[in-house]
């Protein structure tokens, strides 16, 4: 096990880092970007970008300056807010994205196993057929029609919830439409695997002998079955978490949530630079880290790679 | 061993069947069979001719598409074909156990044996998990295990199937039941380890005076293990008998078929294997008729015009119209 | 493979719509002859199953000169409109301490003393963009007094009214076409030379006798363009994107897996370190800097969304090859002296065909997602500088129009649904695939 984990371990930081060397030359090496030769930038921030970026240095020493500043925690400034720094605007935004991904990662995981466990449980009734009916919805229909549809339905017609905005953790009724509509396509996606692991599970040898000792059903699937069914589970919380991730900027641009992810979007679409490239590093260690806490997981779960 | 004449199970007119309508395949046919205190009735035939769906179906286990349309399983006042599910749980492996045939794959790879073991025990809530450790570990020695605490505390998959398949009878034993159900329990080990586990299971029925209810196609495997032998095929009994008849003066020609496809270790060095000619029918036609005909040698007018039933002479039976002429 | 398939009901319907849709949004002129460009805001927000005259906005109707009109009308010999014109004329007026001072028409600068809005004459405020926003007002606006709360409300000063009176005035133009040349003009049978049509005022059209119409099955967007024609020729990008970035991912999937999957050893191990390492980036970071630095044409978007998709398929086919290295034809070409190249091209990708068509089938619909998450940020792909949108451009301004209470919904429903539709079908093509091809191994 341990060597599994040491490869996963080393693999996270050098994911990182090629992402911040993809993203160091991409900045330096657009045309038209901030380190072309025309440049129309307020001279404030020009001045700080000279500062901070050493250009009339070699690219190496660049380089090495862009990493350290980059591993103390230091993003720069912003290009087109002038008065703050990635690191204030980031430090302003991240906690409201990060507890809707919470929120959202656990609806999707409460929503999408329970659905799976109870279709596997009445396969072939009409059970299943309206759980898969669900499953189906939530893997073709995008986030960014599922997020009003939402708000139509139950902020507008039945009025339950707030249509939007963000009143922080101390409100939870604002974070439930969005969390849910963020959640929706994993929980789906969750639902099928847990199902089909379910039933994978059902139909092995060692459920006929669990059930011939006299188990009742629901003994067999919760001592034997669940270990079995949650393991592809695990081994989804990765790619889920980076998919709540993309899609909270969606989510946060319906529900006017003041996010890391409309920072993210905004930055884009204005073509400041650093604000992307401090972002983009945020969220892809965020990302790098609870992959690797989900595999550490599935280590610990599965005692083939537990005990090899 | 004396074997006590009341039976503890009786199949009265049991049948089976998968699916519905014309798609209807009927795994079993009109079984009747009792199984005796103490004794150990065992159960040949061909892959596919139902034996494993008997078991199965006295265990209540089959899949959820398997339909028990009629008769009747009558073992300690109670029909089994017609009890609820809750007695049915409690039947199961209190009164009557069963061990499969894979043993590796009827373990669950991810729980140690020690904690599979003393799910047996769930019905028993006022035993201390202190005394439950104590009896597992007794039943380990029982199935002779040198080192009963190591394979407690031991993965399945870190046992050879041997060891698995000890571990798999010390399950079944645990609740000292009244009936052991063996579908094929050695078939997917090898000779010197099938050895063991067949003396195992001869000591510990003597030692529990349990009745046994053994599946083979090994013949020479029944001869060993058991006191009756009953032959199936296409989903019917087709002989019932002492050992000691059955093997002297065999009736059913599919029986005789099967006991020369055996080839012996003495007499003359033989060119073929006696194989038996054709195939097993489809069970999805029903029919009155013998359902060996296509493959008999030895068949005689009345076999194509004449519907047949089991007949018995002297507490031998056999599914054949030579029988009935007393041929 | 393709038997299996065709014996499941379920996957035939589901190939049957695909084909369906990707005919139609082909050759869109099957269901409609409506142009997705052609803006008619007069007749912005109609509903699903409505129909228009057709017309162009404004219009000049000279003799002998040629006519256009929406559709053919080269044939045709008679034409004939009936136009109903509301008589309207603006007033403008002016606030001054809360209390009418001035009050003005504006045609002809004649002075007013009241405005009487009784009668069914309806009145708009003219804004300043040129839109017409409806006022209630009852009575009277008299010189002198206060107006009504609504305009003290507006905190402004100078306010333009436009009053429509009940008087309709209704007229029929015709007109004969000779060679697609006016021949002669008669407004209500009085011959004239020249007329200026608006097109809101056209209440029906007549060719050679014949009342023409100009059918909207989806209704129409905010600009007044068909739905359903926007919806088909949106169709046509969303699956030209997707099947070029499908394009992209498997020609850089198949080469490094199968190169990976062959080769093994340390240039495996390397190869799928990388694809390892780039599988931990969210696509959507790569795409977005991929758009931000390096412009929005449209081959861009698609070499990006390839970029991010192979990596799926390199490792399908490396695991593939894999299990087909070990293949008896694989040792008697290598005895043959094939070079690694030729193994690679010649035998091993041809045999990967099968899981290459399942992932190729499964990764045009998550393209297709990702490009509508794209156009909904605001990222998207303007096709050649036309207003043609994608599919979720078009789910993006279906959700900007979406009223409070549900109004002009079907501008989101009828984009959302085709496109949900499709993905669905691809997603089950793509399973059932799948399910053969493991059916099938299986024997």
């Amino acid at each position: 096990m341990w060597i599994y984990l040491l490869k996963k371990i080393l693999q996270g930081p050098l994911t990182l880092f090629v992402l911040l060397t993809i993203s160091f030359f991409m900045v330096r090496f657009t045309p038209g970007g901030p380190f072309s030769s025309e440049r129309n930038l307020d001279p404030v921030v020009e001045k700080a970008l000279m500062q901070k970026y050493n250009m009339d240095k070699h690219l190496i020493y660049q380089y090495g300056d862009y990493i350290l500043d980059i591993l103390s925690g230091d993003f720069g400034p912003s290009f087109k807010h002038k008065t703050l720094t990635v690191n204030e605007i980031i430090s302003n935004t991240l906690p409201p994205s990060i507890i809707l991904g919470l929120c959202a990662f656990l609806i999707a995981l409460l929503l999408g196993f329970g659905v799976g466990i109870f279709a596997a449980f009445y396969q072939h009734r009409a059970g299943d057929k309206i759980s898969m009916l669900f499953v189906l919805l939530g893997l073709c229909i995008p986030t960014f029609v599922i997020g009003p549809l939402l708000q139509l339905c139950f902020a507008i017609i039945f009025k339950v919830f707030p249509v939007a905005g963000y009143e922080g953790f101390s409100s939870p009724r604002y974070l439930i439409l969005p969390a849910l509509t963020l959640a929706f396509p994993y929980a789906a996606r969750i639902a099928r695997l847990s199902r089909g692991a379910m039933l994978e599970a059902l139909s092995q040898d060692y459920v006929r002998t669990a059930r011939s000792k006299g188990l009742s059903e629901f003994d067999v699937i919760v001592h034997h079955v669940l270990r079995v069914a949650v393991l592809p589970v695990i081994s989804f919380t990765g790619p889920a978490l980076a998919g709540i991730v993309t899609g909270s900027i969606v989510v946060e641009k319906i529900f006017q949530i003041p996010g890391l992810g409309r920072e993210f979007v905004e930055g884009a679409l204005n073509r400041d630079y650093t604000l992307v490239l401090g972002t983009a590093i945020v969220y892809g260690s965020f990302i790098i880290i609870c992959n690797l806490l989900a595999d550490i997981l599935y280590a610990y779960c599965d005692p083939r790679v537990r005990l090899s | 061993m004396t074997i006590v004449e009341e039976p503890i199970l009786r199949i009265e007119k049991l049948s089976i069947n998968y699916g519905k309508n014309e798609k209807k395949v009927h795994a079993l046919r009109n079984i009747n069979l009792n199984i005796r205190k103490s004794e150990c009735l065992g159960i040949a035939g061909e892959s596919g001719c139902g034996k494993s769906t008997l078991a199965m179906s006295i265990m209540k286990l089959l899949p959820k598409t398997a339909h028990y349309s009629e008769g009747h399983a009558f073992f300690d006042n109670t029909d089994l074909m017609n009890c609820t599910e809750k007695k049915m749980r409690s039947i199961r492996l209190n009164k009557i156990a069963m061990v499969f045939q894979n043993p590796m794959s009827c373990l669950n790879p991810f729980k140690r044996i020690g904690k599979q073991l003393e799910e047996g025990f769930l019905h028993q809530p006022q035993m201390s998990s202190v005394d439950v450790k104590k009896e597992a570990i007794k039943l380990l020695s029982q199935v002779k295990f040198d080192e009963p605490n190591r394979i407690y505390k031991s993965y399945p998959h870190e046992l050879s199937g041997g060891m698995c398949q000890r571990v798999m009878i010390a399950m079944a034993i645990s609740q000292k039941p009244d009936l052991l159900i063996a579908d094929e329990p050695t078939t997917a080990l090898d000779v010197t380890t099938q050895k063991d586990v067949l003396e195992l299971l001869n000591e510990l029925r003597s030692v529990f005076k349990m009745s046994m209810l053994f599946i083979t196609h090994d013949l020479s495997v029944l001869n060993k293990m058991c006191d009756r032998i009953v032959v199936m095929y296409a989903g019917e009994v087709v002989e019932i008998a002492n050992k000691n008849k059955f093997f002297k003066n065999t009736k059913h020609p599919y029986s005789k078929s099967l006991i020369e496809a055996c080839p012996s270790l003495k007499g003359p060095k033989e060119s073929l294997l006696k194989a038996i000619p054709g195939t097993p029918p489809d069970l999805k036609s029903l029919s009155e008729l013998c359902s060996f005909l296509p493959r008999c040698d030895k068949k005689i007018p009345q076999c194509e015009n004449r519907a047949i039933g089991l007949v018995n002479k002297n507490n031998h039976s056999s599914r054949c119209h030579l029988s009935e002429e007393g041929i | 493979m393709m038997r299996f398939l065709f014996k499941n009901k379920f996957i035939s319907i589901n190939l049957f719509i695909l084909i369906a849709v990707m005919l139609l949004c082909f050759f869109p002129f099957i269901v409609t002859p409506n142009s997705p460009l052609e803006q008619h805001p007069w007749i912005s927000f109609l509903g699903p199953g409505s129909s228009a005259p057709p017309a162009y906005s404004t219009q000049q109707i000279k003799v002998d000169e040629s006519l256009v009109i929406p559709y053919d009308a080269l044939k045709a010999k008679a034409l004939e409109w009936k136009i109903e014109k509301r008589k309207s004329y603006d007033v403008r007026f002016v606030l001054r301490r809360q209390k009418i001072s001035q009050f003005i028409k504006i045609s002809g600068a004649e002075p007013l003393q009241e405005l009487n809005c009784e009668g069914g004459s309806v009145v708009y405020e003219v804004l300043e963009n040129g839109t017409m926003s409806k006022v209630s007002i009852s009575g009277h606006l008299k010189v002198g007094e206060k107006p009504p709360l609504y305009f003290i409300e507006q905190k402004r000063r100078v306010f333009v009214l436009r009053v429509f009176e009940k008087e309709i005035l209704k007229s029929v133009l015709k007109a004969s076409i000779e060679n697609s040349n006016v021949k002669t003009l008669k407004l209500n049978d009085e011959k004239i030379s020249s007329v200026t049509v608006r097109a809101e005022d056209i209440i029906s059209v007549k060719i050679d006798g014949k009342l023409v119409y100009q059918n909207y099955l989806f209704g129409t967007d905010s600009l007044g363009r068909c739905l359903l024609s926007r919806i088909l020729h949106g169709g046509r990008i969303s699956l030209s994107i997707g099947l070029a970035a499908t394009l992209v991912s498997v020609a850089i999937g198949v080469l490094v897996g199968s190169i990976a999957g062959y080769l093994g050893g340390k240039v495996d191990i390397w190869i799928m370190g990388a694809i390892d390492i780039l599988y931990a980036i969210p696509f959507i970071f790569l795409v977005i800097l991929f758009m931000v630095y390096f412009g929005n044409s449209i081959y861009i978007l698609f070499m990006a969304l390839g970029c991010v998709q192979w990596l799926t398929m390199a490792r399908i086919v490396r695991g593939h090859v894999m299990s087909l290295k070990s293949m008896n034809y694989i040792d008697a070409a290598r005895l043959n002296g094939c070079g690694t190249l030729k193994i690679i091209f010649n035998h091993l990708i041809p045999n990967s065909t099968g899981p290459i068509i399942i992932y190729a089938t499964l990764t045009v619909p998550a393209v297709i997602l990702e490009e509508s998450f794209l156009s909904f940020i605001g990222l998207g792909v303007q096709f050649e500088g036309q207003s043609l949108d994608s599919w979720g451009a078009l789910v993006n301004q279906g959700i900007s129009v979406l009223g409070s209470n549900g109004e002009r919904s079907w501008v989101l429903i009828f984009p959302a649904i085709i496109m949900g539709l499709t993905l669905l079908c691809l997603n089950n093509l793509g399973d059932g695939l799948r399910d053969a091809y493991a059916f099938e191994s299986k024997d």
